[in-house]
Formats: C-alpha cells, structure tokens, sequence
C-alpha cells in the first residue's frame, strides 16, 4: 500500500511538472485581452481613420489652454488678473510654457507614429488611397505643430521617427534645427501631404486644401522671418498662390454669419479648412476646455467654468469701437458681440431652453459683476447643457484653427 | 510531527501505569508567560514509566511509584522542570518558554528551517510586538521594530497604507513594497491607487494612495512575521523577491479542550499638533497692511479695527475630530493530537481624525489541521474579510487639510440658517471644507476570500512531498458621489454619481519535495518544486451627471451614463530548489536557485534564473572557544550573496496597446506607448555579512547586517527629452516605453540588540535596532543627462536624481535673503525679472523685499552673475541618515509596562503645503502666521512727496520709488507681499526645505493580569486588562502637522513631499483580553 502511494504520488508529480514545462510558454503568453494592440488593429479602412482621429483633439489639449493665454493675453486682447502674460512675466519654467511644448511634440509623436504603422501595420485589405489619405492627414498635423512649435519657440529639433530615434539611442544627441530650416520642413511636410491628400475627403476631415491654405499661412509667416518691416517676395508670391488655388479649386465658401463659425451645428462647416474636433466624453483630453478657462462663473450647470474674472481687454473694445462705462452698445462690428458681452447684450443661441442669455440679468441675479473689464468671453463658449452634454465641466467645440475666409482676407492683403 | 508521536507514546505509557497504586499527589501547571493554566502538559515520574498529562484547568494527579520520586514537567516550546517530591502531596509548577526551543523553527519560503540554521538576514516579529502598537493593518506593526526595515504610515487615516522598503528603496518601480506572505499564499492587492478601484483621481493622481490591500487582514490572527532581507533568503522567491518578503504565519490550533479568548480595545483619537495659522485679528491687520501697500486697491472696510474681531473661524479644529474606535476579537482553538482547528471572528470600526473619514472590518478565518493517516496530513487556512471605507483626499492641492488652511478665518463655517456658508470672490472660489468632507462621498468596499489547501504526504520517513492550491478571490467596489448643492453663492446645479465594482482572482499551485537526511554529523535538506500562478482582473463601472436627486446614487438614473469596462490577466510559471548543509552545528551553507517565467515579458526575454548562496560558522560551538561559553554562549559569522528579480510592470510593456479616445469625427484609438520588445528581468545582486553573538547565557543579544545590493537593468520608463513627444500630460501623451534602463545601490549596516536587564522579580528587557541606509542611482540609461524627475502636484518638478546621487532628493534654488534696497538690487546676481533698462515697477519685477537666491552656476558650469535654471541644486534628501527604534518592557508580579520610541535622523521634509501657506498671493486665503513677520518695507527718506519721477516713470507713492523704498527687518525670511510674485519667490527653494528628523514615543502599553485566584472565580483563566497611548509626543523641528511622511500620492518618485498629509492621530485605548 505505502509502496503503491509512492510510486502513484511521484507519478502525479512528473506529470504535473511536465505539463508545467509543455504548456509554459502558452500560459505566460498574454498580450492585452481587453484592448487592441498595434499589431491587430489597422485592419480595415475605418480602423485606420479611427487612428487619426484623435490627433484632431487630445494631443493638443494642453496646447490650447496655452496658447490661449500667448494669443490672446500677452498682445493685449485679454485681460486675465495676474496671470505672467499679461504682466510679461513668463518664467522659462512657466507651467503654461512647458505643458504647450509638450503638447506640441505629443502631436508631432504621434503623427509620426501613425505613419509608421500605417506603412508596417496595416492589413491587406486596406486600400492603398486610404494609406495615403490617413497618412496625409497626419503629416498636416504634424506641418500645425511644427508651425507653432517654430513661432513660439523658435529653433527646434526635427524628429522625423520616434521609434527610430530610440531604437539608435540617439535621442539624446538631437540638435536643434535653425529657423529656416524648421520652415523648410514644414513646406516639405506639407508638399508630401499634398501629394498623399484627396481633393475631398469625409466633412470634418483634412483635404489637399487643407494643406494648400497651410501652406499658404506658413509661407505669409517665413516671408517675414529674418526681415524688417520688409517680406520676402517670392514667399509671398507662393502664399498668395496657394491662397488662390484654395478660394478657386476648393469649392469652399464662407457662413454668411460670421459668429455662426464658432456655434456646433456648424461643426463641420465648409469655411474651415483644418479644424480641432472636441467632443464630450470622459476621456480626459478628448474635451474643449475653453468653455471652462473662459466662462463666466455660473455659465454651466456644473460650477465648472471659472473664467469670469478674466475678460476681453479695454483695448480690444475700444478697436471695436465700445466702451464698457457706457450702457448702450454701438455694434460696429458683428464680430464684437460674437467675440464678447457686454452690458445689454442678449444671446438666443446660448441658454436656448430658458429663451436665451441675458448678459445683464445674469449678473444682476448672481449680484456679482465678474469682468474687470466690463466684458466676457462670448467666442468658443457652447452654453449650458440644453444644447449638448458636457459632463465634468468641459465642453465639446470645434476650433477652427485654418478658416476660408483668413485665406480671403490673406489673399486681398 | 516527532513530538506529537513523543507526546502519544507518553498518553499509552501512563494508562498502562495507572493501576499501579501507591502513593497520590495533586497540583497545578501554569504558564509562566501570562499565568495561564496549562493543558497538556507531561508529568513523569522520573525513571519510571509513569506519567500523566495536565487537564484544561492545568491540574493533575499521579500516583507515584518509586521511593524517591521526582517528577519531570514537560511541554513542547517549554523548559522542563524537575521537581523532587520529598514530603510534598501538593505542588504549583510554573514552566517557562523556552527562547532557544521556540526561536528555533522559523517559516522560510517553500519550508521551515532551524533559526540556528539560518545564514541568511531574517528577522522575527511576534505576536507581542503586533499586539504591542495599536493598529489596524498588521503592516503598521513593523514600524521600527526592525532593523533594515524603513517603514512609513502613507497617511493617518484610518487603515492606511504603510510604505516599507527592506534595505533602502532598490528600484524606481512604482511597487518597491515588499512580497507578503500570507501562510505560504501571496497576498494580492489589486493596485494600490484610488483608479485601480474605479475612484478615479479622488485619491490624488499618485500610483500610491492610503489605501491598503493589508488592510483586508484582522492583525489579531498573526502569530509571526518573518522578514526576509537578504538576497539569500529571498531568492527562493526569485522573480518577486527584490523588495524583501514578509513571511505572515497565522494562528493555528492547540491540542486540548476549546480554549475561547476574547480581545477587545476602545480608544478614542485625536490630532495633537495644530499649525501656526492667522486667527482672524492677525488676518485682518495682514490685510490691511497689504492693501496699503496696494494704493488701497484690496481695501476691507470691516477690518477697519481689527481688535474688535474676535479669533474666527479655526478651520483646523473644523476638519479634525476626536474619533473613536474600538475593536472585538473572539476566537476558539482546540482540538486533538489529530485535528486542530483555530477559528475567529473580529469587527473593527474606526472613525477617522479628519471629519467623515472610517474604516470598518469584519473578519473570519478557519484554520485546521489533520492528520489523516500517519503519512499524510491535510490543512486548510482560510479568512474571509468585509472591509468598508469612506475615504477623503486629505493631501494634495484639492487635499482637504491644505484646503481648509487656506480658507480664511473670516468665512464662517455655516450661515444663519445653518447651512454649510461658502464665498466666492473675485473668482477664488473656497468650498465650505467641511461641506466637502461631509457631502462628497468616496466609498470603498472590500472583501476578501483568501487562503489554500494543502496537504503534506511523507511516504517515507526523510520525504515530505507538499502540495498546495492557494487562492485569493477579492471583490471591490468604489463609489464617488459629488451631490448638486448651493453653499453660500456657490453653487453646483448638477450632481455625479460613478460605481465600479472590480473583481480579480488569484490561484497558484505549487508542489515540492524536501528529503531531510543525517549522516554523522552532516545534516542535509534538499528541496525541489514547482509553482503556478495565475491572476485574473476585470471591472465594471458607470458614471453619469444630473441624477434626478441626491438621494438614490445609482449612475444609471443619470442623463447619458457612462460604461467603463476592462480585464485582464497575468501569469507566472516557475521551478526552484534548495539545499542545505549543516556540519555538526559548526558549518551551515545553503544555495537555492529559481527559475521564472512571467507573462509580463515577451518572447524574447520571458525566462530567467536566479541563484543565492549562504554559509555561516557556529565558531562557539569549536572546541577551542567551548572555554569561553561561560561568557560567550553563542557566536556565529554569516555570509551569503543572491541574485533576486522584478517583473513588477503591469502586462504588455513588451508591445504597444491602442486605447480609445473619443474625437469630434467620432471614435478614435490613439497607440498608447512606445514598445520595446526587449524588455527584461529585473536583477538584484545582494552581498550580506553578519554576526550573531549572544552573551550571558542569551542575556545579551547582538545581531550586526553588513549589506550592499545593487539593482541592475532597472525596470522604469525610458526617460526621453521632451522632444520626443512623450512628456506633459498623461491623459493625452504617447506613454515612452519601458525598458531596463537603470542600475541602484544600496549599502548599509543594521543593529540589533536585545537586553534582559533584570531578571529577577523585577524584569526589565530592551530591545534595540537601528539601520543605516546609503542610497546612490549608479547609472541610467548609458547617458549623462538623463534623470529621474518627480512632481509636486502636477508638472512641478521637485525631484530631480542625478546618476551618482541619492534617489529622490529635492531639486531647486537655495535662498541667500531678502533684497534690502536698490543697492543690494544692483550689487547681487541678476535674478530673470531683473529689468535691464533699469526700470523697476513693483508689480512686474524684482523688488526690494523680494527673495534673493544663490549664483551657484551657469552655462559655463561657474557662476554667471544670473540667477536661472541653472542654479538649481540638491537641497536635501529626504533619505533618513539612520533609523532607530527601541522597546523597554518591565515586568513586576501582574503588572507589564511597555516604551516603544521610534525615529529617524538626518532626513528633510520638502513642506510642499507651506509654499501656497505663505506664498501671500491672493488676500483671500489664509496663511501661515510666520508671513506677519515677513519682509516689511518702509520708506528710506518718509518726508520725501509725491508724485515724483523715478527713471523716467511717475510714481505716486514711497512704495512704488525703488530709490525709496527698504526692508524694515533686514532678517526676515519671508518676502514681501506681492499678489503675481514676479520674482517667484514661491518657486522651489530650500526656504521649504526642513529638518524631517523626529523622536516618537510611539507606544505606552501598561497592563495588568488578574491573579489566577480571583479570575478562576468568574471560571476565566485569564484576564488582562491594559491601557496603551500612541504617537505620545513627538520630538521634532518640523513645522507641519507630522514629519513622518511617505510616497507621496501625487507623483512617482516623491518621498517626504507633505502636501497636507493625514497626520497621525495620537491614540488613546483601553483594552481587555478574556481567556476560558
């Protein structure tokens, strides 16, 4: 009986161990089983769509609150309390500063990313036009944020392949590129994408003209890059050219309204050429916080929007010929009202379900006047949540960054 | 197993015995060590075969049979006692532990070993020292009660989480906690930080949170803890060792009549220290003066007289309470020679010191023995536990105590009506804090089945075959409600409700075989196996906004709930094996090898080895020493060297997942990191010296560790230049891979001395230990300019860890003073908002009164004449020097008294929380009362008028004239008041840098034990009733609430960063415990 224990026991044991030993690797082989990895995905012509798509908001979400403060509080538009950029006392460690340049190379990664899983990853049975198409949509995404990254910070470096520059350990040795030939990227950049993009792609979505009215911003900038109050001539004859060839070819034409460019149910408006895509969701990043940095304090339902105590500078009411001492407004300008309230002003396409946005009944009720400028934000504010769901205090919003008519008002210039 | 076979022949014998009748004596056995009865134990009559065993109430009667009888009292982990009858009939015998006998068996991984055998660095915590603290995870229990061992509470709150690192901190791994053991079975977490349980960023941003996965564990059921330091007694843990691993035994069964206790404490705690903050009067003196710095513009007319206001609200006796707790244990154990069984039940309930924070247990566990057949033996451990929390964020800058600090004291807590007051002003928003802590809800529930089965075949008698299945089957769920209310006029319209519930299962299965053989004096041990693991997670949660009330919290009455959901698995496969070799007590060695697989890695690299060898020399057990034994009784040297592994990454580092971002085209998947197919194993090479003496006959005991360990190919994220893309925010960034790109070092040297002072009557014993840690990052990545950064709440770098340099020291500038006057100004380094036309303003640049920092550098690596960047330096480690703990116990008749003190030197505190208590930015927020003393200006020439033109600019005051203008206290330390700070003075500095160093008197236990007489009375065998007081007093220079303080929550690779850290409480408790 002992004799039998043993020799059954040990038997067990060999067996168990080696069916341990041959079904080892199989039981330690585990990739990711609730997600796709890069290896499964890319399969078909939406999947390799989906993978741009959020390179048209949350890589840039950093940036955007950024750069708000650069393009509109340190030229003097905005009036933001104590912020360094009105008062230009930006620190090199300024926390704005850092987070937009990571931002900007965030984008840069993975634009240069999806190229290279596009080319090594996609399935068979993706079409050869939509490698292009989605390839040429992050290289125009990639030509933005260089473009920003040359006029904010100046010399760059220029990553072409991230996995490439780890793969050979030289990411630390990068040097940076002068700015001429930062911009000479961008416009090969973007002469690539022009190649790669269809005439027309699906609404929202980048097309060759997209990259042709970039372009046609980037050579305007460089033409002025390294002069004094002169402009390089042959740069502006290309960015008249492209200019052009976007107003006559693209089939494009502006909202007859100006501040309806900057409502929702324009989202995808023929007018912009290259535009973010924000959205409400959870995903933290997917969202526009614009409604949240600019807003006045009680503007939503969520307490979320704390910008009422900053607002559009004296300055810029008095190019738009208002004064905020004084209660009757002059509405020169459509753009004013569109760009900020003021006492008076009245907005039926905000607060729609409780028959619009009384400016001043709003701060009567709440007894608080925020602005110390006698105006806020009204451009890239949705409302409350009558329109559309904006959970955890951030709103979704298209930003155009590229518009039909900036070309125009280029091309006059 | 020999004893019980001991004790059975010794039941046969004394029946055949009994009929032999002569003579009749009677008498009792008590234990020594709590005055207990003792059941079981052997009375023999000395060279007879005669005996008998005590009954449960420790008595026993005999007839003897020879002339001169003497009778021998004997028990298992007890000294025997003989005793010559003489004329006696009746007899009170009093056994005592035997130290040597019971330290002698001790858990390792895999096994037990003999402690005389160990060559290994292991240390034994025991009951006593468990039941010694007043805690609620038995983690806490290791505090400073071992040497090596760096322990830190996370936080105060009830049941938090304790950071330990076993030899000093050996890898930048989010997990640098230790392995733990429980019975043999790992103890699973399911992460650590608040978003592992579904909590989002409610618990702070950090991979460490407060909360525990040891919480889940009733302390009371742990006999012992076993520490393994060394690479030589980890190995055998292989790939999981690398951080130390603590061996948890829990109770098991006794033989004999059900013995019941019954364990019960109340105590009541509370937070002693209070910060330095402005009572109302100096609030509004420091207003006004501000404001007449400010041409009036932040004018409060109801400050007008400030000695009129009385102290207002005192936000920090708002937010903290006295709390009670308390906490019952009863447990049975039992049984026969053949089937043990220990089974207990225990609740807990604990408020926390900071308002609407508690923590509740319940526990149950069943322990049994059996042994079926001679040859085979079958156990099961098992517990089961309910745990339920309301957690809040005590730390950080949303952090409830750095919040409610802020909130000036002229806010009232609630209005007229009695509802919570808020104000809003001018955009500084201050949530009613205690609105917050009592209305946003942050619950968590825990349970927990957890334990194995085992059986133990010895076919014959060297061979032990043990196979084991272990399992841990946890269930979570987490809950944040944020309900829709108005305090004051604020107001949020829309409330949020999220549930998650997790669930993650755990199983391992492991087989092994020791053959234990004796040959002369050669002594062997061989032991093989095999072990299996595998864990399983999935969870499931809803959110939604704009539930119909705050009443019912289910997200799903939401408008648009949200889904979450996700799963997963890991697995590890292993091989290992042991020898042992012992030469007539004199010579020991041992080696083990393991070899790991883990699913965490790819193809490439999945496997890996690991081998550790031990020796160790008895040198007093040598004839030439065996003169000396009268003074040296025991002396041994060990050595030993071992390899140990990480795998601690979380799956799939090897390849590149996608994850999904939404996007205004519709859904999108954005790659979520960088892969690197190549990653791998990473190793610890560990080298240990130590020497065990003991003198007097065990009356003095010293244990000495010498160690240096370094950790190679360091497992972490690829540190890339920001560039490439894979920086600033983690909800948005391409993740840069992982990698094996680091090496560490630790080396240090640990004490351990016990003292048995007095012995007599009087007892009096010291335990004393004490660790010195060196910390040095050896390498990173091959290149000179990478680091290892860590943040203060979001991007803020605050550590920077430079190759050659201690992990995670401060990083920033070192202040020289304050500017005087325009003279200093010009005559100083030129800080970056120095104005180079020469035009200074107040509001924009650097002003008189502004802080000057050190020119410590520049480009050229000498100082420039510039204050920037490059004059950051290291300001200070937050790294302990040494660490110290130490237990005196006297003992007198009934009466114990216990002193635990504990403490750390030489380490600095980074008081994250006083940069925003004093930054003196907004006039709307309190601040710490040291800014009344801050640099105060005052005109040079107070005649001189105004307007009047300075460089070219109209100035209207003496303020606003740089000519004019000086600091009134040259000394101060503080800057001056200026709301945009254009100088920065808040930036990070050494003027936030303090002296971490403390001195605790942790606990204060005196008790005392009924004598036997009165409680047998009341048919109880034992009662001791006790009183303990915790966290006494603190000796230190810290200003903050509690300068003990760890990972920080917010950021990887932070220590002693306070953010408004949950402090200890000071704990008062009685307790009582029942035997019968």
């Amino acid at each position: 009986m002992k004799r039998f224990n043993n020799i059954s026991k040990y038997l067990i044991f060999t067996i168990l161990i080696s069916f341990g030993f041959v079904s080892c690797e199989e039981f330690l082989s585990r990739p990711t089983e609730d997600n796709y990895t890069v290896d499964n995905f890319y399969q078909t012509d939406e999947q390799c769509f989906q993978a741009v798509n959020p390179v048209y908001n949350s890589p840039w979400y950093d940036f955007q609150r950024g750069f708000f403060k650069i393009g509109e509080v340190l030229s003097g538009n905005y009036y933001w309390g104590s912020s360094p950029y009105l008062t230009f006392t930006i620190n090199s460690t300024d926390e704005d500063l850092v987070n937009m340049s990571a931002s900007l190379w965030s984008v840069n990664a993975y634009c240069n990313g999806i190229i290279e899983n596009i080319d090594l990853k996609a399935g068979k049975d993706v079409k050869e036009s939509t490698k292009n198409t989605v390839k040429g949509e992050a290289l125009v995404w990639k030509a933005m944020a260089y473009f920003y990254l040359v006029r904010c910070f100046g010399e760059v470096p220029i990553i072409h392949n991230n996995s490439a520059e780890i793969a050979s350990g030289n990411y630390n040795n990068v040097y940076k590129a002068t700015i001429p030939n930062v911009y000479d990227y961008i416009i090969m950049t973007l002469e690539k994408a022009i190649e790669w993009l269809p005439a027309s792609n699906q609404p929202g979505r980048i097309d060759r003209y997209s990259a042709y009215g970039l372009l046609s911003k980037v050579y305007l900038t460089k033409s002025g890059y390294g002069m004094s109050g002169t402009r390089n001539a042959s740069d502006l004859a290309k960015a008249a050219e492209y200019a052009k060839k976007v107003i006559d070819e693209s089939g494009r034409s502006l909202l007859p309204v100006y501040s309806d460019v900057f409502r929702l149910k324009n989202n995808f408006s023929e007018e912009s050429l290259l535009a973010w895509h924000w959205v409400v969701s959870n995903n933290w990043t997917s969202q526009n916080t614009l409604q949240s940095d600019l807003g006045i304090v009680g503007f939503d339902e969520y307490g979320a929007t704390w910008g009422g105590y900053a607002g559009p500078s004296v300055d810029l009411q008095q190019a738009f010929g208002e004064n905020a001492l004084s209660l009757t407004r002059n509405n020169n300008d459509a753009r004013r009202k569109a760009t900020m309230m003021m006492y008076g002003d009245k907005y039926d396409y905000f607060w729609v379900d409780k028959g619009g946005f009384d400016y001043t009944q709003f701060a009567v009720k709440s007894m608080e006047y925020q602005s110390a400028t006698g105006a806020n934000e009204v451009k890239h504010l949705v409302g409350n949540d009558n329109l559309e769901r904006t959970p955890s205090g951030t709103c979704l919003r298209r930003r155009p960054l590229v518009r039909l008519c900036s070309l125009a008002l280029l091309r006059t210039s | 197993m020999r004893n019980i076979i001991l004790l059975c022949t010794a039941l046969l014998l004394s029946w055949q015995i009994m009929a032999q009748e002569s003579r009749r004596v009677t008498g009792t056995v008590i234990d020594g060590n709590d005055n207990t009865a003792m059941i079981g134990v052997n009375v023999i009559e000395k060279g007879t075969g005669n005996g008998t065993v005590t009954k449960a109430d420790g008595s026993f009667a005999i007839n003897l049979t020879s002339k001169n009888p003497v009778l021998i009292f004997s028990s298992l982990g007890y000294t025997s006692v003989e005793e010559v009858v003489g004329n006696r009939t009746s007899f009170k015998i009093v056994l005592n532990e035997d130290r040597k006998t019971l330290g002698e068996v001790v858990v390792v991984g895999y096994g037990t070993m003999k402690k005389s055998d160990l060559s290994g660095a292991a240390v034994t915590v025991g009951e006593d020292k468990i039941k010694g603290s007043i805690i609620t995870n038995l983690d806490q229990a290791l505090q400073g009660r071992v040497a090596g061992v760096n322990s830190v509470m996370t936080s105060g709150a009830p049941g938090s989480s304790v950071s330990i690192r076993v030899r000093g901190q050996s890898t930048i791994n989010s997990n640098a906690e230790p392995l733990y053991v429980i019975d043999g079975v790992i103890v699973q977490g399911g992460g650590n930080s608040g978003a592992s349980f579904g909590l989002g960023d409610a618990l702070g941003n950090g991979s460490t949170s407060t909360i525990s996965p040891l919480s889940t564990i009733n302390p009371s059921d742990i006999v012992s803890m076993e520490i393994l330091k060394d690479a030589s007694a980890t190995a055998i843990y292989g790939a999981q060792g690398s951080n130390g691993v603590v061996l948890i035994t829990t109770k098991k069964g006794k033989a004999g009549e059900a013995k019941f206790s019954y364990e019960g404490l109340f105590g009541v705690q509370r937070q002693a220290a209070r910060i330095d903050m402005m009572n109302l009067r100096e609030f509004a003196e420091y207003s006004n003066s501000v404001s007449q710095e400010s041409n009036a513009k932040d004018d409060r007319p109801e400050f007008l007289d400030p000695t009129l206001l009385g102290n207002g609200t005192n936000w920090q006796d708002a937010i903290f309470q006295i709390a009670p707790m308390n906490q019952h244990q009863i447990s049975a154990q039992g049984g026969t020679d053949l089937i043990k069984y220990y089974v207990s039940g225990s609740y807990m309930n604990q408020q926390g010191t900071i308002i609407g924070t508690k923590f509740n247990r319940y526990s149950f566990r069943a322990n049994l023995d059996a042994q079926l057949k001679k040859w085979f033996k079958l156990g099961l451990n098992s517990m089961y536990s309910m745990t339920h929390e309301r957690l809040g964020l005590a730390d950080s800058d949303e952090g409830i105590v750095k919040y409610s600090l802020l909130t000036p004291p002229d806010i009232p807590i609630y209005d007229l009506d009695g509802n919570y007051a808020s104000v809003v002003r001018e955009g500084y928003t201050r949530i009613n804090p205690i609105a917050m802590a009592m209305d946003e809800d942050i619950l968590l529930d825990r349970n927990k089945l957890a334990g194995n089965i085992f059986a133990e075949i010895n076919p014959y008698k060297p061979l032990v075959w043990h196979t084991e299945l272990g399992f841990d089957i946890g269930g979570s769920r987490g809950e944040r409600f944020e309900p829709a209310v108005t305090y004051g006029n604020w107001s949020r319209k829309s409330n949020s409700s999220s549930i998650q519930n997790n669930i993650n299962k755990f199983w391992q299965f492991k087989n092994y075989l020791t053959y234990s053989g004796k040959v002369d004096k050669h002594n062997y041990t061989a032991m093989l196996g095999q072990e299996i693991w595998e864990s399983n997670y999935e969870y499931e949660g809803v959110s939604s906004t704009n539930l119909p009330s705050n009443d019912i919290h289910n997200p799903n009455l939401g408008s648009d709930p949200q889904i979450n959901t996700g799963f997963g698995s890991s697995s590890m496969a292993s091989f290992f094996g042991r020898a042992t070799y012992n030469y007539d007590d004199r010579y020991m060695g041992t080696y083990t090898y393991r070899r790991d697989g883990s699913s965490n890695f790819g193809p490439k690299n999945r496997w890996a080895g690991f081998h550790s060898f031990a020796s160790s020399w008895r040198f007093t057990n040598e004839e030439f020493l065996k003169s000396i034994t009268g003074v040296l009784n025991n002396g041994k040297i060990r050595f030993g060297w071992g390899q140990t592994g990480n795998s601690n990454i979380g799956s799939y580092m090897w390849g590149a997942a996608i994850a999904k971002m939404p996007s205004g085209l519709g859904l999108g998947y954005r790659q979520r990191n960088l892969a690197n197919p190549y990653i791998k194993w990473e190793t610890q090479e560990q080298w240990n010296l130590g020497i065990d003496l003991n003198f007097f006959r065990d009356r003095i005991g010293l244990v000495v560790d010498m160690y240096d360990k370094t950790s190679k190919d360091m497992l972490m994220a690829l540190q890339l230049p920001s560039y490439m893309g894979t920086r600033g925010n983690a909800s948005s960034a391409l993740a840069s891979p992982y990698g094996n790109y680091g090496t560490i070092n630790n080396k240090g040297v640990e004490f351990t001395l016990n003292t048995h002072n007095l012995t007599g009557a009087f007892k009096w014993n010291t335990e004393f230990q004490m660790s010195f840690n060196k910390n040095k990052l050896v390498a990173l990545d091959g290149t000179a300019s990478a680091h290892i950064e860590g943040y203060g709440q979001w991007s803020d770098v605050v550590t920077i860890t430079n190759v050659g340099d201690p992990l995670y020291n401060f990083y920033g500038y070192k202040v020289v003073g304050v500017y005087q006057d325009l003279d200093d100004l010009k005559n100083s380094p030129k800080p970056e908002k120095y104005p180079s036309n020469g035009v200074f303003d107040r509001y924009n640049t650097t002003w008189v009164g502004d802080l000057k920092y050190a020119d410590l550098s520049g480009p050229e690596g000498k100082p420039d004449g510039k204050i920037d960047t490059y004059d950051r330096t290291n300001i200070g480690s937050p790294m302990p020097k040494f660490n110290y703990g130490m237990t005196n116990t006297f003992n007198y008749k009934n009466f114990d008294l216990s002193v635990f003190i504990n403490g750390t030197y030489g380490n600095k505190v980074y008081n994250y929380m006083a940069m925003n208590l004093s930054s003196m930015t907004s006039i709307w927020d309190n601040q710490l009362k040291v800014v009344t003393e801050r640099a105060l200006l005052e005109p040079m020439n107070a005649t001189k008028t105004y307007p009047a033109v300075i460089n070219g600019v109209t100035v209207y005051n003496w303020f606003e004239d740089i000519t004019n203008v000086k600091v009134s206290n040259p000394s101060a330390t503080v800057p001056r008041a200026i709301a945009n700070d254009p100088n920065d003075n808040n930036r990070i500095s050494d003027r936030y840098i303090e002296d971490g160093s403390y001195l605790r008197i942790k606990n204060i236990t005196f008790g005392y034990s009924l004598p036997a007489k009165i409680s047998r009375q009341w048919k109880v065998d034992n009662i001791r009733v006790y009183a303990n007081i915790q966290n006494l007093y603190t000796f230190s220079k810290y200003t903050g609430y509690d300068p003990e303080i760890g990972a920080s929550t917010a950021s990887s690779n932070v220590y002693g960063l306070d953010n408004g850290r949950y402090p200890s409480p000071q704990v008062y408790s009685f307790g009582i415990n029942l035997s019968f």
